[in-house]
């Protein structure tokens, strides 16, 4: 049942992520109305998908790739919202749609039935520490979106009349923050549950990467070395660094984070 | 770890600074160490880490396998020039983090306002954090003390700590389980003793450790101990042998006994043991005599009972009993660092949260 709404929630994703590249190509306002209304179907139905899974665990999910690849489809998709309807980007859907689908489709393939927690995860900063990576993930996701935007030169409404390069600063920034909270709230559990709060564990020294990354680019902002692609190139290599430590840590270097 | 800003702000106080002060203190020179770090990183990530060398001649080939060791890159984070660049950052961190407070002290005098001293706080109170955070890390690099012990449940073990000495005394072990038998907690009754004194009890579980006085006691993990009993020509000998552990049975070692224990013994579909859940419902020892790695006896033993080897060796597997593994460290780190993580804590929604208030009442 839940493979099955997750794979309804993947199809209206990816026509909606179609229907955004096909008005990026011809503007119709009838096709643009439809895509917004798969956005939110899709939404509404990956919302189910999550109520119904935490109901069924009586927790949140994300104790396993599986649970936070739904979360992270879930934040990017509220982000996205959020940002089509304060600053009017539509144009964005057409880097974080495809986002959206790909994550939803790895996510269908680490299917895995609710599970009972091991006792490692069973501390009260699991939720705090899972949520804010949720969230900080998602919002990297978007400027990533932007980026890619700002680019390959796609045409863009904008609403506040905010220039994207300042989008794309406020992204990075909460991102940067979310993530500082991300390290500090693992290295606090970390240090409850193993006895020390920093190991060196594969997805720690990744994640310490993707910090330094975003600072990088934070403190070139208000350097001479500075410009407008330089950051974007920087914002594509720090979303690079943060897919590699949700997944290609999880995948292909065995540690204590292992199970997500 | 500064900005532009922060560079022109009181221009002149530090137009007299030194050559030295404006190289510690500039950006260029923390996006290098920034970028620096990061890549430092990677060979951390890639490269399996603390292994023998043979492993990496055998995994990487020759060439390659002398560079990773001659470059440390078989222990990034403990080598020395990572700890140089570490140490870099954290004086350019603590150059910047001083200009931070000059510059907030600067503009507190310009504008002296709640708005203007709460917002500009948000900055050096990150860096400040930063700054412990990596102090701490030095600090608990150089002088913290660690040891990991099993202890049999209902036994106890000496420690020291530093130039401390403590005894661990176990009086207490329960796991729980999820209804698909799988452990949700395990719970160690734990006292700590110091000169035949008691000095903390607690009963301790994966997420809560005992804490005394800056020491730490950790549930690790936990397992079976067995007791076994060997005769041979009316001499008797008892061992207590870890699950999965093997036994010498003569001085050269070309004799071994290999034991297996299955707390809930049963077989699978291929006719292989199994343990069907963790709980002791149906116990039973499989044991293998080698001799120069050719197998001579195999036999399977419930609690109890006793069986006869060839050469007129008995075994007798008397009982068994749980053993905790607990992690037991002493960091003074760790309290500098909480204190840095408070600080970014503080430091990050002072400079986000008050920053858009001044811009929504238009100051």
């Amino acid at each position: 049942m839940e493979e099955n709404l997750v794979l309804i929630t993947f199809s209206f994703y990816l026509i909606a992520a179609l229907i955004c590249l096909i008005v990026l190509w011809r503007k119709q306002h009838t096709l643009e109305k439809i895509g917004i209304i798969c956005t939110i179907i899709a939404f509404i139905l990956l919302n189910t998908v999550l109520i119904c899974r935490s109901l069924l665990a009586g927790r949140l999910p994300g104790s396993n790739l599986y649970e936070f690849l739904l979360l992270f489809a879930w934040g990017m998709s509220a982000t996205y919202l959020f940002i089509m309807i304060k600053y009017k980007l539509q144009s964005s859907g057409v880097f974080i749609l495809p986002l959206i689908t790909g994550v939803l489709g790895c996510a269908s393939l680490f299917f895995s039935r609710i599970q009972p927690l091991m006792p490692a995860l069973q501390s009260p900063w699991l939720k705090f520490h899972v949520s804010v990576a949720m969230i900080g993930y998602s919002v990297f996701a978007v400027s990533f979106a932007l980026a890619l935007i700002s680019f390959l030169k796609v045409p863009v409404i904008n609403s506040h009349h905010k220039s994207l390069d300042d989008l794309i600063y406020g992204c990075n920034a909460l991102g940067f923050s979310l993530l500082t909270l991300v390290i500090i709230t693992g290295a606090i559990w970390a240090e409850q549950a193993w006895g020390t709060w920093w190991s060196w564990d594969p997805k720690e020294t990744a994640s310490l990467i993707t910090w330094l990354v975003y600072g990088f680019y934070l403190h070139m902002r208000h350097t001479s070395f500075w410009s407008n692609k330089r950051g974007a190139i920087l914002t594509c290599l720090g979303f690079f660094s943060v897919l590699f430590t949700l997944m290609g840590i999880t995948l292909l270097v065995p540690g204590l984070h292992s199970y997500i | 770890m500064t900005d532009k800003k922060g560079e022109t702000n009181c221009s002149t106080g530090l137009g007299r600074a030194s050559f030295l002060w404006r190289l510690l203190t500039s950006v260029r020179i923390a996006l290098l160490l920034f970028s620096i770090l990061a890549v430092a990183c990677l060979p951390g990530i890639f490269i399996p880490q603390g292994e023998d060398p043979s492993f990496y001649y055998h995994n990487y080939g020759a060439l390659i396998g002398s560079l990773i060791t001659a470059l440390d890159f078989d222990k990034v984070f403990n080598s020395t020039w990572f700890f140089v660049l570490c140490l870099l950052l954290f004086i350019n961190l603590l150059a910047c983090t001083i200009r931070r407070w000059q510059n907030y002290y600067c503009c507190i005098i310009k504008k002296p306002s709640i708005f203007t001293g709460l917002h500009f706080l948000g900055s050096p109170f990150i860096h400040t954090g930063l700054l412990l955070v990596l102090l701490g890390a030095f600090i608990g690099a150089f002088y913290s003390h660690g040891h990991y012990c099993e202890i049999a449940v209902l036994g106890s073990q000496g420690i020291t700590i530093g130039k401390q000495r403590y005894e661990l005394q176990a009086v207490g072990f329960n796991i729980e389980y999820h209804s698909d038998g799988s452990p949700s907690q395990y719970f160690t009754k734990l006292k700590l003793i110091k000169d035949g004194n008691c000095l903390y009890e607690k009963t301790i579980s994966v997420n809560n450790p005992l804490s005394y006085q800056g020491l730490k006691v950790y549930q690790f993990n936990y397992g079976w101990l067995m007791d076994l009993s060997l005769e041979k020509d009316g001499q008797s000998r008892n061992f207590q042998v870890k699950e999965g552990d093997q036994l010498a049975l003569n001085e050269d070692g070309s004799e071994i006994l290999q034991l297996r224990f299955y707390p809930d013994w049963a077989r699978d579909a291929k006719g292989r043991p199994i343990s069907r859940t963790p709980q002791p419902k149906n116990p039973q020892l499989v044991f293998l005599r080698t001799s120069s790695g050719l197998p001579v006896d195999i036999g399977m033993l419930k609690p109890q009972e006793t069986a006869e080897l060839g050469d007129g060796l008995k075994i007798t597997f008397s009982g068994y009993r749980n053993y905790t593994g607990l992690h037991v460290k002493k960091d003074p780190g760790v309290p500098i660092v909480f204190t840095g993580f408070a600080f970014i804590g503080c430091g990050i929604p002072l400079h986000y949260l008050v920053s858009s208030k001044r811009r929504r009442k238009g100051e």
